[in-house]
């Protein structure tokens, strides 16, 4: 299994990674843009900074993510590969902002943060739908490779929500709201995405789109007490 | 519109819950936290401030015992009523100080000595 055509691969792999991550490094320039997309108008200097540590704890994982995923079986083309790889980075991204805040003095806000508080219920139910639809498809079929992908992914989705609502706030609290609320639209458009693939090149194209589509939908504005 | 904050300093000599239930009352009796306020669930205060879930749940369930908060099943943890007696900010304020000077050793006769210093100075 380990022959020289294997390093070959993992060394060609790895630098796919890397230039990835290269191409995708995050600068002041893309967390500008990056909130604006997501409704912080006029960001300050320290907002854009959280948002580009936001991006740079992300992306730091692909390389490493798109090495290790690439031993994985395949189940479909590059694409799928890669939305898989973008996954993983989300979903342990958000894992590893689960850990606990350090320091003496620590402030909180007193917004209560439910789901449905940051995250728009369209993006939800679409995901919610697709996965129904295409389960079933499988199930049909029958798939059961691709059934146990598509639960594997659903795990990962619901993970991935949980802990962007779920771990603890950090830095601007307007920043702070609206990457939560990308990362829910993020992880449940990559879910979509998968699952899409999983069923067939049409619905590959579809998953895709509503992937867009999602990851692209703006945050309702926030519910704050009262 | 931001919400309100509050701030928990672990190493000053004040119980954390306390400093949770002192800081809600504050906010509720000044008008920030109307009744009717949501508050935000046991974990995500607990989660944003470190501290255990605990020991935020002490301090809701201290201010439920109160009648200041109210906890359902379906609208979660929200202002109920006004505090019945506000504390004393004088009282809260010197709460504080004698927290600051215990954790810097200080005995009660320096930190009087230290607050006479400050009247006389002015």
């Amino acid at each position: 299994m380990f022959d020289r055509d294997f390093w070959i691969q993992l060394v060609v792999v790895a630098a796919v990674g890397l230039f990835l991550l290269v191409m995708l490094w995050p600068i002041r320039s893309t967390g500008v843009k990056l909130l604006k997309k997501w409704q912080v108008a006029d960001p300050t200097d320290a907002q854009v900074e959280d948002a580009v540590r936001y991006l740079k704890r992300r992306r730091l994982l692909y390389p490493w993510l798109y090495s290790v995923l690439w031993l994985v079986p395949k189940w479909g083309d590059d694409v799928d590969q890669l939305v898989v790889v973008v996954l993983a980075g989300t979903l342990l991204a958000e894992l590893l902002a689960l850990r606990p805040r350090r320091g003496a003095r620590r402030e909180a806000s007193l917004a209560p943060r439910g789901l449905f508080d940051i995250a728009s219920r369209w993006v939800l139910l679409t995901y919610v739908v697709f996965v129904v639809v295409v389960a079933v498809y499988l199930v049909i079929s029958p798939r059961w490779t691709a059934v146990a992908w598509l639960a594997g992914s659903v795990l990962a989705v619901a993970l991935a929500v949980w802990a962007a609502v779920a771990r603890p706030a950090d830095g601007d609290e307007a920043v702070d709201m609206a990457l939560r609320t990308r990362s829910v639209h993020v992880a449940t458009g990559l879910g979509v995405a998968v699952v899409g693939g999983l069923a067939g090149p049409w619905f590959g194209i579809a998953g895709l789109l509503a992937w867009v589509s999602m990851a692209n939908t703006k945050p309702q504005p926030a519910k704050i007490v009262r | 519109m931001t919400a309100p904050r509050i701030v928990v300093d672990v190493d000053n000599g004040v119980a954390p819950w306390r400093q949770v239930r002192d800081q809600l009352v504050r906010l509720i009796s000044g008008g920030v936290l109307p009744v009717g306020s949501r508050l935000p669930t046991i974990r995500q205060l607990a989660a944003d401030l470190g501290l255990a879930a605990g020991t935020v749940a002490r301090a809701y369930r201290e201010l439920e015992t109160e009648g200041v908060l109210t906890t359902g099943r379906r609208q979660g943890t929200v202002v109920a009523a006004l505090p019945s007696h506000a504390p004393d900010p004088l009282s809260a304020a010197a709460a504080e100080f004698v927290a600051i000077a215990r954790s810097l050793g200080a005995s009660e006769g320096e930190a009087l000595n230290a607050v006479r210093s400050h009247y006389v100075g002015e």
